[in-house]
């Protein structure tokens, strides 16, 4: 059976995702990442269908959730996890390259627990990333709120 | 002020019907005083002959006696007993006479003749020089005398000397005086007056008057200034008078006969004319305004109920309709007026639903412009962040395996992206200027531009620069805009004058009373030849090379935008190696003013 990921990365660029796991593989948080292309796939991960339906129970400590994606975008991914009384304690930061104020409101809105812009540069980039990681992974606290 | 139909349709029709019979009762009433005067005129000069020629023929009477007495009797010559005798009789006969004295040629007295066996005024002996005396004698006609009176009745008494003409010379011989009683002439005037408070008066030779219709006047002693106009004056008794005159010559003496008609008695037709004239006047009047009225009325009250109804439709009241039933023009007008409305309220809905239309397609193209401005901001720079990061990482991985010209490479294609991410969040930039919400408030520009100089103090740490900067007005803008504007042109001037050993900076408002407020950015930096100047505010315009002054050109481009959304304009002048100005005006807040010119 596969280990348990604590951290639930939603992003549909292959680029974005290799940066993004050498920037946590800096942290050795690497391992601890499972990975949706989009938001249905991220929505089948949380709930347990689809192609994630054998994984192992329970929530990630955190989802990082880009907005722009095929199929559902990350605000109606986040509309959805913030609706829903099972999951909507889970932390979700937002990991985007707009950073409009529209966006912004909009996440925070939605009750958004962070909003991080991805730097262009790179070094800048994975300074953010890891931290975003570390933090949220490992110094931030959460409920444990079982998965049904 | 505006005059309403109503009130000038009521004046014209009271005008038409009471103004004619204003102009005529005028005329009536004064061709009517006219010929009352003139009548009055007539009637008392008749009525002025017929006294004169009484009282002419009055004193002719007792004149001819006195002569038939001298001529028959050929008094002069008779015994004195016989001449008294013969007076005696005469004076029983003749009235009129009081004393009667027979003179002869030496002006003795030959006989004394008195009624009242009393002395009167004259005197027993008169003297030869006497008047009475002397013209008589010399001229052989009668004498008349001055009006006297008598001491204690007030009687009027007037001397007539005749003289005693011999009937074989034809030389006088001698007088014969008599002292003649006017009061009869009191008699005629009492009895031969105008009306009931109209009177006649006789005035003498030395204007007193000598008899009335009233003996009091006479007795008090009256004096009245003859005149010789006969018409309306003012009377003997101070009344406004119709005066008829006339004038009795007795050779020696003068009578003015005046007959007096108070006007209030002789125009008393008159008057009571004008009155009738006057109450149809007031009835007329009365009747054209209440005739007037009701036709203005049922006139106007349609014209009014149409203004009505314009005055709704003007208001936004498009569904508001004129009820007017009547068959004239007005009707005509009305339920034209209707149509009209019909028509505008399909047109202004047909052009509502159209703008509305227009509205909802342009907020679609809005939307489309943002859904694009979004995927710029998001789809390019991902490819931009994977450049820069493969690039970090390739280096990394080919650690010192790579060459020097690879590293060049590898540099270049960074910087690449790296400008390419600026002219990204340039554009962006530029598409969020033209987006975002503005709020006007009042701006104190003098405040505004010391703040953004401080926000920009640590990039030029260590340069030499010279601010002047006189009095900023207070302008009505958006505060967050406006800080962007002051902070684009101010880093141009920082930037351009870099060159120079000393930087001098003036930031000013034009002196300009017009409808804006023209405020200045000036500096002497490496100017600008103006044969580009309408280059200057384009997007990613330059004048300069990147190697040279650093920048994307997008911010003047942001200044012209912002600018232009406060109502405003922008300009620049340049001369190459000299500096520049940069100009940008804004509206002065006219009305609901707060803001005005400092």
């Amino acid at each position: 059976m596969e280990n348990f990921k604590r951290i639930l990365l939603v992003e549909d660029d292959v680029n974005d995702i290799e940066l993004i796991l050498t920037a946590f593989g800096k942290q050795n948080l690497a391992n601890e990442i499972a990975i949706a292309r989009d938001g249905v796939e991220a929505l089948d991960y949380l709930y347990r269908r689809g192609m994630f339906a054998d994984r192992p129970a329970g929530n990630p400590v955190v989802i990082l959730l880009d907005l722009k994606m095929p199929r559902l975008n990350g605000v109606q991914v986040l509309r959805r996890i913030k609706a829903d009384e099972r999951i909507r304690m889970i932390p979700v930061v937002v990991l985007t390259s707009s950073c409009e104020s529209t966006d912004l409101d909009e996440c925070y809105g939605l009750g958004v627990n962070a909003y991080v812009v991805k730097p262009v540069n790179f070094n800048e980039f994975v300074d953010a990333v890891s931290k975003t990681g570390v933090f949220w992974a490992l110094i931030n606290q959460t409920t444990h709120y079982e998965n049904g | 002020m505006l005059l309403s139909i109503r009130a000038r349709l009521t004046m014209v029709f009271l005008g038409l019907a009471v103004g004619p019979l204003l102009i005529v009762g005028f005329i009536l009433i004064l061709e009517n005083y006219r010929t009352q005067t003139r009548n009055a005129i007539v009637l008392q000069r008749e009525m002025a002959a017929h006294l004169s020629s009484r009282v002419e023929s009055l004193i002719q009477n007792v004149e001819s006696d006195l002569k038939m007495l001298i001529r028959i009797e050929n008094i002069e010559k008779l015994e004195p007993e016989r001449q008294k005798h013969i007076l005696s009789i005469f004076h029983s006969r003749q009235s009129a006479i009081d004393d009667l004295i027979l003179l002869d040629t030496g002006g003795q007295i030959l006989n004394y003749n008195s009624r009242l066996k009393l002395s009167t005024d004259l005197p027993r002996q008169p003297s030869k020089d006497l008047e009475a005396f002397t013209l008589p004698m010399s001229r052989g006609e009668t004498y008349f005398g001055p009006v006297r009176f008598m001491r204690h009745s007030g009687e009027p008494l007037m001397i007539m000397a005749v003289p005693l003409i011999s009937l074989d010379t034809g030389i006088p011989e001698g007088v014969l005086m008599a002292d003649i009683r006017l009061k009869e002439i009191w008699d005629l005037v009492a009895k031969i007056r105008p009306g009931q408070k109209g009177a006649s008066f006789i005035v003498d030779d030395g204007n007193r008057v000598v008899a009335h219709s009233n003996p009091s006047v006479v007795l008090r002693g009256t004096y009245f200034e003859p005149t010789d106009r006969n018409g309306v004056q003012v009377g003997l008794s101070g009344r406004k008078s119709v005066l008829v005159s006339q004038v009795i010559d007795f050779g020696d003496q003068q009578f003015h006969i005046f007959i007096e008609g108070p006007v209030s008695e002789v125009m008393a037709p008159a008057i009571h004319t004008a009155v009738i004239m006057l109450t149809i006047v007031i009835i007329a009047f009365l009747a054209a305004g209440t005739l007037g009225f009701l036709t203005v009325r049922r006139i106007v009250k349609p014209i009014e109920e149409i203004a009505k109804t314009a005055r709704a439709i003007n208001g936004g009241d498009l569904s508001s309709r004129v009820e007017v039933k009547s068959r004239d023009e007005i009707g005509v007008l009305a339920s034209a007026f209707n149509t009209m409305t019909l028509q505008l309220e399909t047109l202004i809905n047909d052009l509502e639903n159209r703008v509305a239309e227009r509205t909802d397609e342009l907020a679609a193209s809005n939307k489309d412009l943002e859904a694009f401005a979004y995927s710029v901001s998001h789809d390019l720079k991902a490819p931009l962040r994977h450049i820069d990061g493969f690039l970090e990482l390739l280096e990394k991985h080919a650690g010192t395996g790579m060459d020097e010209q690879s590293r060049h490479y590898m540099e270049v294609i960074s910087d690449a992206a790296k400008k390419m991410g600026l002219l990204i969040e340039d554009l962006l930039s530029f598409s969020r200027m033209g987006r975002q919400a503005m709020s006007f408030q009042p701006v104190e520009l003098g405040i505004l531009v010391q703040e953004v100089i401080r926000d920009l103090e640590p990039d030029n740490v260590g340069r030499n620069i010279k601010w002047h900067i006189p009095d900023l007005p207070t302008v009505h803008g958006d505060v967050s805009m406006l800080r962007i504007v002051l902070t684009n042109l101010i880093s141009n001037a920082l930037k351009y004058s870099r060159p120079r050993q000393q930087a001098q900076i003036e930031i000013g408002s034009l002196p300009d009373p017009r409808s804006e407020a023209a405020i200045y950015v000036r500096d002497n930096g490496v100017g600008f030849d103006m044969t580009y100047e309408n280059k200057l505010f384009g997007v990613f315009q330059r004048l300069h090379r990147a190697d040279e002054f650093e920048g994307t050109g997008i911010g003047l481009a942001n200044v012209r935008r912002i600018i232009s959304r406060h109502g405003g304009r922008t300009w620049a002048e340049g001369v190459v190696d000299q500096g520049a100005t940069f100009y940008f005006s804004l509206p002065w807040i006219k009305d609901g003013g707060t803001i005005g010119k400092l």
